[in-house]
């Protein structure tokens, strides 16, 4: 696998919004500035990464978790980066949390559809096989169909 | 009215974030959440850098932060060390004459050989340039010389990168 390094860039849409939203109004930066922030944070994620990897080994783990990341930050000296990086962790968590429930959601609403359209379909003809393969499902293992 | 306000939009795409760390040979895998908060802490960490950076511009009146004022604040704050390998061929300020660190082969002003740091053009500390002239000679060179940073220090923390 080649690793090539304009891989390594983060967008540059986002670098240049920080850059935005950190600097006082009336500082520009210049081309080769905004370059070298962006290799920053490029170097700043393999660092990250090495450290947490450390802490990942420690605890016997070859996947690297949140909390590693957390440990990690410490060790940098970013310290008062822990509590933001906590909150930012739940609401990721909640989101994860919400998707989910609303994926789950829809399921259960699919299948409620299914069921009523499987009634309706009970009266018509043309679609036998399709009433059939349903009830299949249902059934599960639990009976044998005959079909 | 442009309101500076940090919504929590500035964030990186994990799986950009994930290929980065990929580039590691001993990172296996990556829970889904790292990505993510690996993003925060790069909005957390560049917003602290250039904060940072400006308050040396700012020091040196100058409008426009450039790589100079960038090194010099990386080399103030030790927390950013890990980022000296990345400046280490920027020039060193020109300034106002007192800071002359011109410790061993960094900064060099006119050549691209760091051999020839040292070499005076006009004096480090000749007051009679123009620092927003001087500072964008140094940009020029800054770009090549920045690549040519790059790749020396992706070669050094990364060794699987180069080819061969």
């Amino acid at each position: 696998m080649a690793e090539r390094p304009e891989d390594l860039n983060l967008p540059n849409a986002v670098i240049t919004r920080i850059i935005k939203e950190a600097l006082p109004d009336g500082v520009n930066i210049s081309k080769e500035a905004r370059s070298a922030i962006s290799r920053a944070a490029s170097v700043f994620v393999l660092y990250a990464t090495s450290c947490a990897n450390n802490f990942a080994m420690k605890g016997k783990r070859k996947t690297l978790n949140a909390s590693d990341v957390l440990s990690a930050m410490e060790e940098m000296e970013f310290q008062r980066f822990v509590t933001p990086l906590k909150e930012a962790l739940e609401a990721y968590r909640r989101e994860q949390k919400g998707k989910k429930e609303a994926s789950e959601q829809k399921k259960k609403d699919k299948d409620k559809k299914t069921d009523a359209e499987e009634q309706d379909k009970g009266r018509d003809e043309d679609n036998d096989e399709d009433e059939e393969r349903l009830e299949e499902e249902e059934q599960n293992e639990e009976e044998e169909v005959d079909n | 009215m442009p309101s500076k306000k940090k919504k929590y939009n500035a964030r990186f795409p994990p799986a950009r974030i994930k290929k980065i760390m990929q580039t590691d040979e001993e990172i296996g895998k990556v829970a889904a959440a790292v990505p993510v908060i690996i993003s925060r802490a790069l909005e957390l960490f560049l917003e602290s850098l250039l904060k940072k950076a400006c308050q040396v511009t700012q020091s040196r009146n100058a409008k426009t932060m450039t790589t100079s004022h960038l090194k010099q604040c990386i080399e103030l704050e030790q927390q950013f060390d890990f980022l000296k390998d990345l400046v280490a061929s920027v020039p060193d300020m020109q300034g106002d004459g007192e800071d002359n660190h011109m410790d061993g082969d960094k900064g060099t002003r006119r050549g691209r050989k760091p051999g020839s740091s040292g070499r005076k053009n006009g004096g480090m500390g000749s007051k009679s340039k123009d620092k927003k002239l001087s500072g964008t000679d140094s940009e020029q060179e800054g770009s090549r010389l920045a690549s040519d940073g790059l790749m020396l220090f992706l070669s050094l923390l990364t060794p699987a990168l180069l080819p061969g």
